[in-house]
Formats: C-alpha cells, sequence, structure tokens
C-alpha cells in the first residue's frame, strides 16, 4: 500500500486541511507525510510532540477519568480560532496515530471521519 | 465549603504561576487606534483585579484593572510616560488624566506592530469604586467600535447553546466557578474531573499551544463513543469544562469552532 497516497487523498478529501501525517506514538516519529508545502522538521517536532501529549501524556492521563479511565484517549483535537489540529490513535495499533492540521471552519465530524477511514486502512494493510 | 473548593484551589495555585512567553495575548491592530481599541477590549475582558502589561516600544506599560474597570498606570513606567499619570488613581471618566492616559498610549502604539500581554494577580489594590469602565473609556478615547462581541458573550453565546442533556459544563473566571449546566448532581463530579484535568493542562499548555491565539479548545475522547469525553475551552480570562458522551462532543466543539473561527 501507498501510504503517502492515502495521505494525500484523505488531505485533498478534507477543506482546509494542509497537512495529514502517519506517526508513531512511542517513538513520536513521522513515518510519513502528505502536505500542501513542505513543513519544516521543526513543525513536525511540535506536531508529534503534541500528539504525545494529547494522546498519551498529561492532556490525556487529565481527561481520562470523565470516560472511567479504562481505555486510552482516541481521538485528540486542538483548536484555536485560526486552525485545528485533529489526532487519531489507532484501535488496532494504538501506537500508530494520524496528525491532521486543518483550518479553523474545517468541518471536524467529517474529518474525523475520514481520518478514522484512512488510518484503518493504512494500519490493516501493513 | 463550597462544591467547587478544589477545581478553585487548583485554579488559583496553577494561575499564580506565570504562564511561560507562550501564554501568547497579545493586542492586533493594523494602526494605533485599532490597538488602542484592543487594549480597551482587554480591559472589558478583566474581571478579577489584575495587573495587565503591555509591552511597548518604549518599555512596558503596566495598567491595573478590575471589574472591566481601569483603575491606574502604574510603576515603573517608560520615560515617555507623564510622571502626572503613574500611580494616579482614576475615580471616574471625568478625571482629565483619562483623557492624557489615552493620548499618551496612542502615541507610545504609534511604532508598535503586536504588543504583548502579560496578565498577572494585583499586589496593588484600590476601592472599589475607583476605575473607569470599558465602555467609558471607549467614548472618552474616540474608539468607535472597541468591541464586536466580548469573550464573556461569546462564551456564555456557546454555553447557552449547548442542548444535549446528557452534557454538564462549568463557567470559569479566573480561580472562580461562576456559573454551571447540566444534569442535577453533576456539578460535583464535574469539578472534580476539571481540577484534575487543568493540572496537566496548564503544566504543558506551552506544549500544546505554542503560538498566540485568542482562544483555546482542547477536545479529548476515548474510542467508546457512549462514554463521556471532555471539551475545555479558554478565551481571555474565561474558561469554561465541558463533558459530553463521544458521539455528542465533536457537535459541542464545532459549535464553539463557529463562534471563535477567524
Amino acid at each position: 500500500m501507498d501510504i503517502t497516497a492515502e495521505l494525500d487523498e484523505m488531505r485533498k478529501a478534507i477543506r482546509g486541511c494542509s497537512l495529514v501525517a502517519f506517526t508513531d506514538l512511542t517513538s513520536k516519529l513521522v513515518l510519513s507525510t502528505s502536505a500542501a508545502a513542505a513543513p519544516m522538521q521543526e513543525e513536525m517536532n511540535a506536531l508529534s510532540e503534541a500528539a504525545g501529549l494529547a494522546l498519551d501524556g498529561a492532556f490525556a492521563e487529565g481527561a481520562a477519568p470523565v470516560w472511567g479511565g479504562e481505555e486510552p484517549a482516541e481521538l485528540a483535537i486542538l483548536m484555536t480560532g485560526e486552525d485545528a489540529r485533529l489526532f487519531l490513535r489507532s484501535q488496532a495499533n494504538p501506537a500508530e496515530a494520524l496528525v491532521c492540521v486543518c483550518g479553523a471552519t474545517t468541518d471536524l465530524s467529517e474529518a474525523a471521519e475520514a481520518a478514522r477511514a484512512t488510518l484503518d486502512r493504512i494500519v490493516s494493510a501493513g | 465549603m463550597s462544591e467547587f473548593a478544589r477545581l478553585e484551589a487548583t485554579l488559583a495555585k496553577l494561575r499564580q504561576k506565570e504562564r511561560a512567553p507562550g501564554e501568547g495575548r497579545a493586542l492586533r491592530g493594523s494602526d494605533p487606534d485599532a490597538l488602542l481599541a484592543a487594549l480597551v477590549t482587554e480591559i472589558d475582558e478583566t474581571i478579577l483585579p489584575r495587573r495587565l502589561s503591555f509591552a511597548l516600544p518604549d518599555g512596558d506599560v503596566h495598567l491595573a484593572v478590575a471589574n472591566r474597570r481601569l483603575q491606574a498606570l502604574l510603576g515603573p513606567a517608560p520615560k515617555r510616560v507623564p510622571s502626572e499619570l503613574v500611580d494616579h488613581a482614576l475615580p471616574d471618566v471625568e478625571d482629565p488624566m483619562v483623557t492624557m492616559l489615552g493620548e499618551t498610549l496612542k502615541s507610545m502604539m504609534a511604532e508598535a506592530g503586536e504588543v504583548p500581554v502579560r496578565s498577572m494577580r494585583s499586589k496593588k489594590g484600590f476601592a472599589s469604586d475607583i476605575g473607569v469602565p470599558a465602555m467609558q473609556l471607549a467614548r472618552a478615547w474616540s474608539i468607535a467600535e472597541p468591541v464586536e462581541r466580548s469573550p464573556s458573550e461569546t462564551l456564555q453565546t456557546f454555553l447557552d447553546g449547548i442542548n444535549e442533556p446528557t452534557a454538564g459544563w462549568l463557567r470559569i473566571e479566573g480561580e472562580e466557578v461562576t456559573a454551571q449546566g447540566g444534569a442535577e448532581g453533576a456539578a460535583t463530579a464535574l469539578g472534580e474531573q476539571a481540577a484534575i484535568f487543568l493540572d496537566g493542562y496548564f503544566g504543558k499548555f506551552d506544549v500544546a499551544f505554542r503560538e498566540p491565539a485568542l482562544s483555546c479548545g482542547t477536545l479529548i475522547a476515548a474510542a467508546s463513543s457512549d462514554k463521556h469525553a471532555i471539551f475545555f475551552i479558554e478565551i481571555g480570562e474565561l474558561s469554561a469544562f465541558v463533558t459530553a458522551p463521544g458521539n455528542k462532543i465533536l457537535a459541542i466543539a464545532t459549535d464553539w469552532q463557529k463562534l471563535v473561527a477567524s
């Protein structure tokens, strides 16, 4: 499977999406990226760090009591008035996740649904 | 003891820490008039006693603000500030110093681009009747339309719009829970959950939000869509902690997004 092609397809399908990355949460490594403009390494590092924080780190740990704490965070979104960064963990392989940088008006439900479908395809093929 | 005692104690402890430079509020405007209007908006959003510091090209200007009123310009002040303005308590809008202060700030903003803002607990107390309300300042300083929709209005519009019966929310101003909504009896649990979440949130805020932003929203959900998820938002000095089932929380976050998207 061509992972970059999957990410490209997802990025183009979501209005306002500028970057999609497939990342390993454990190693904090970005494994594959699709971006409208080549991202700086600094930006990718910051996204990896934010993904770890939101899905495994202090944010996730602080949120877990709300749902009983038996399962890890699956979805996290960090949003401002200017953008929304969506992080989605794979259910099949909890160490892998998709990162999606969207515009401020991107439909979040649509983005989450597209990310879930893309991630499932990538992980099940891998 | 208040049902939110633990949450409020956590907030008091955390807010005492000055956020690192990434805290990130800044006045933005294309000219001095727009920057002055943004400063008035900042005053209008400040309810608890605060020392607001504005990093202008001539040096930092510190204002004492409480209850949406400007109380005084505090020392130390840049040399360009007339000495009679420094630490002069402003009793009301009729005080001639009000006009002088507006002119001084505007002239100091002439060379400014973005003006970083810091907010600290105020150590200097003023009598409660001291201060000029933001709207009167706007008129005195000839600011046409200083406020489109204040953070307070934005937040209230959002909270009023949550009609999901299984959702619960707390509205937080500074260190106090000022309103709550949702299922009866859920408020105490919400307070506990918010205290736990905010402990981690404030500690790592700068990792999540590196760029200055007027508002920040954080959604965290588990895979089980029937289990509750959280949505925490900050706008100005106001915040809200919202919980709802995972299959409802995205719609709630989308409503917030529509209100703040620029």
